[in-house]
């Protein structure tokens, strides 16, 4: 079950690809959990990068495999990028 | 032109080839977009034609068409439903689909202007990829590029266009800028395209086969490999799909509708699974190109929390949602009622001497006089008791429309909806029936279920669109008081909760899942609202104002030929019988199911000018308006109905409301009396 206020990233779609994608939940976007409904049911989240905030359920989410995203490491990487160049 | 009409034996979908290059000075031009990106507000700044707009997904739910004369070509102007990619999901959805890939044979697109908004670009370049792949001549309209520069969005343009090999022009579709450019650099773009005969060879092929296959299992691209591996994923749409198509005997050659019948292909051919794999595969590296282009071209500057980010805390809060939500509507709604009740008193000094006078003008006029009094009585009544509570009323509903808040309140009613049924999507509908019905049935082609549809269909009728609304304001407010205006809401409320609750149980309705965007706030501009109130407003001038007025001239010659009184007696049974309501109630009744606002200015035409109190009491005024909220649906609601959702359903759906009206109008008109409530 997805966290309040963690980002993951989204390894891949398991069924209906398209319809997620129509979404902007697409394989290797990040997205951040803002909150979650009464019931836990309905999620909040924003897909980092894309500017967009999307309400889904919890079953839908069900069909993502995520990983959950060390946004400190991202930092890291995107210093050692800029470093280099 | 000559057509060949093709068909794919597997999925039935009819492509066309084209031969020769066209030679008339007629263009067709679509305006295509994902969902709330301004194509309608675009299209409004390119035509005089005036479509809605709203600030939510979905208010586009079927094509626009307007022709403008540019540059010696007359071009068709078309405004296309929202769809986020061509894998359609919707009703609404699927008219574009069917539109772009000429499904229909009789509709060629000769090109595309895609509106984005700006702020979500990288989410809008999973529908660039596709329209890409129909190999149709495309510009890129940057819509609402002000609000992105605003909120720190920057976006290398020069970088976009190399990339994609498409013009890409910055637009702010509200004010008409540069609108016409973007059209013009379609234009040019498909002249040139002609020259080119029909082929897109700007990018020359860098890579082998095997390189551009390779593509595939990469996650990322550098910047200049882009052209190039944007190029390679619309040769391996073709060249790998065609493979398949092949093998099962499918398709031929070269046919645009691969990438698009592919999409869909769960729809088509549920059970071929290796088509869906082949598919995702694509997708996947589609899924990598909009990364790394997003990576590129796009940035964001601004600080975080944002403003957004900020009010979301609120609005959207487990405890503070919910009381802003009470607030803003109970204001809305008191402030509709105030201003109405005001613009209401002020029409009434102003047009009280000038009715006075044509009563005297039409007195002895023989047999004019019914026509004399009752073209004033329609006039009067349109003015005088109709506009002043609708124009406020579909003030609120404007703004409501384009601040961005109704997709948050699906995100907060979601919760409440799912035991009745529904998603919290439906909320959309039902807000959008308190304006009109109409439009709130023809928003349910957004709906992705149709088991949602069809229930969501037979209970919009129930929501107190505006005409009942003036009912509740005009009678209800005015003679009994603030109070039980907002008793008849909660009434309207409570009677939807049940119904749902009931034809859910009896129908076992299998819930679909709920995703929706949540745009950014936007303050509604007053030129938008303006519009919108003249479109709504444009509907009662000109559709069902001629309509009350035809229907009080026949009223008064049934009076002056004492004709009334055998309608009235026939329909007795219902009005005194069960009811409880004066006899002359009938005819306003009647007259209810072509609008219900005419019921209203009907019973005051029916009592000759007299004082609603001094004819019905408090008691029979509440009946009467109870049953005026819940009774059948108006005809234009129920010719909705029969296109949306089927006669059988419409059917229940009338029976539903003509019962529950009886029933409840009867059984609180028995238990107010009997407790002296009024």
């Amino acid at each position: 079950m997805v966290q309040k206020g963690k980002t993951y990233i989204i390894t891949s779609i398991t069924k209906d690809k398209p319809q997620y994608m129509n979404y902007g939940l697409i394989e290797n976007a990040i997205i951040k959990i803002i909150d979650k409904s009464i019931d836990n049911k309905t999620i909040f989240i924003e897909i980092m990068g894309f500017n967009r905030k999307i309400a889904i359920s919890e079953e839908f989410l069900n069909e993502i495999i995520l990983t959950e995203f060390d946004e400190n490491l991202k930092k890291g990487e995107n210093k050692l990028n800029d470093s280099n160049t | 032109m000559t057509q060949i009409p093709k068909e794919c034996k597997d999925c039935g979908l009819v492509s066309t080839r084209l031969i020769g290059i066209k030679t008339t000075r007629k263009l067709r031009i679509a305006l295509v977009g994902q969902p709330n990106s301004g194509k309608s507000t675009f299209f409004n700044s390119l035509s005089n034609f005036k479509v809605n707009t709203a600030n939510y997904s979905g208010t586009t739910v079927e094509y626009h068409i307007t022709k403008i004369n540019i540059k010696n070509y007359q071009i068709e102007l078309i405004d296309l439903p929202g769809t986020f990619s061509l894998n359609y999901t919707d009703i609404a959805e699927k008219v574009t689909f069917d539109i772009l890939t000429n499904i229909n044979q009789d509709f060629k697109v000769d090109g595309i202007i895609q509106v984005v908004e700006t702020v979500s670009l990288p989410h809008a370049l999973v529908l660039t990829l596709d329209l890409l792949t129909l190999d149709i001549p495309i510009v890129i309209a940057l819509n609402m590029y002000d609000e992105a520069r605003i909120k720190g969005i920057n976006v290398d343009i020069p970088a976009l266009e190399k990339i994609l090999n498409v013009p890409v022009v910055p637009t702010i579709s509200i004010k008409g800028e540069n609108t016409l450019k973007a059209l013009l650099k379609l234009i040019e773009k498909i002249e040139k395209r002609s020259s080119e005969n029909l082929s897109d060879n700007t990018i020359q092929d860098q890579f082998t086969v095997d390189q551009e296959n390779n593509f595939l299992y990469r996650s990322s691209f550098a910047k200049e490999e882009l052209p190039f591996v944007i190029k390679a994923y619309k040769k391996l749409w073709k060249n790998l799909v065609e493979d398949i198509f092949r093998t099962v005997n499918c398709h031929f050659e070269n046919c645009k509708l691969v990438p698009a019948c592919l999409m869909n292909i769960e729809k088509y051919a549920p059970s071929n699974k290796s088509l869906a794999q082949v598919r995702d595969e694509i997708l996947k590296l589609k899924s990598n190109i909009v990364i790394s282009v997003s990576s590129f071209v796009f940035k964001i500057d601004k600080p975080r929390p944002t403003f957004d980010d900020i009010a979301d805390r609120v609005i959207l809060h487990k405890f503070w949602g919910y009381v802003s939500l009470t607030i803003i509507i109970f204001t809305a709604f008191y402030l509709s009622y105030f201003i109405g009740n005001w613009l209401a008193d002020l029409v009434d000094k102003i047009l009280g001497p000038f009715s006075g006078y044509v009563d005297n003008l039409a007195s002895n006029k023989g047999i004019w006089e019914p026509l004399i009094v009752g073209l004033k009585e329609g006039i009067m009544g349109g003015i005088g008791i109709v506009l002043p509570y609708l124009v406020p009323f579909l003030i609120f509903i404007s703004i409501l429309e384009d601040s961005g808040y109704i997709p948050r309140m699906m995100y907060l009613m979601d919760n409440f909806l799912k035991p009745l049924g529904i998603t919290g999507r439906s909320v959309l509908s039902f807000v959008l029936g308190l304006g009109c019905n109409v439009s709130a049935i023809m928003s349910l082609r957004g709906s992705t279920k149709y088991n949602e549809r069809i229930l969501a269909g037979m209970v919009i009728p129930f929501v107190p669109c505006s005409a009942r609304t003036v009912v509740i304001m005009s009678l209800v407010n005015g003679y009994l008081g603030f109070i039980w205006g907002v008793f008849m809401y909660l009434l309207s409320l409570i009677v939807i909760m049940l119904v749902l609750l009931g034809v859910n149980k009896f129908t076992k309705n299998n819930l679909p899942y709920f995703m929706v965007h949540i745009p950014p706030y936007r303050m509604p501009s007053v030129k938008s609202v303006l519009t919108k109130i003249w479109l709504r407003f444009k509907s009662f001038l000109f559709t069902a104002w001629p309509i009350l007025i035809a229907g009080t001239i026949i009223l008064s010659y049934l009076s002056f030929f004492k004709l009334d009184n055998i309608i009235n007696y026939a329909f007795s049974f219902l009005t005194v019988g069960i009811l409880g309501l004066p006899e002359n109630t009938a005819i306003p009744l009647i007259f209810g199911i072509l609008a219900k606002e005419y019921a209203l200015v009907m019973l005051f035409s029916s009592l000759d000018n007299q004082a609603i109190s001094s004819f019905m009491t408090n008691l029979q005024i509440f009946i009467f308006s109870v049953f005026i909220l819940l009774y059948t649906p108006c005809i234009s609601t129920i010719a909705t109905q029969v296109r949306e959702i089927g006669l059988k359903y419409t059917l229940i759906s009338i029976g539903l409301s003509f019962m529950a009206a009886l029933l409840i109008a009867f059984t609180l008109g028995r238990v107010f009396n009997l407790l002296g409530v009024f």
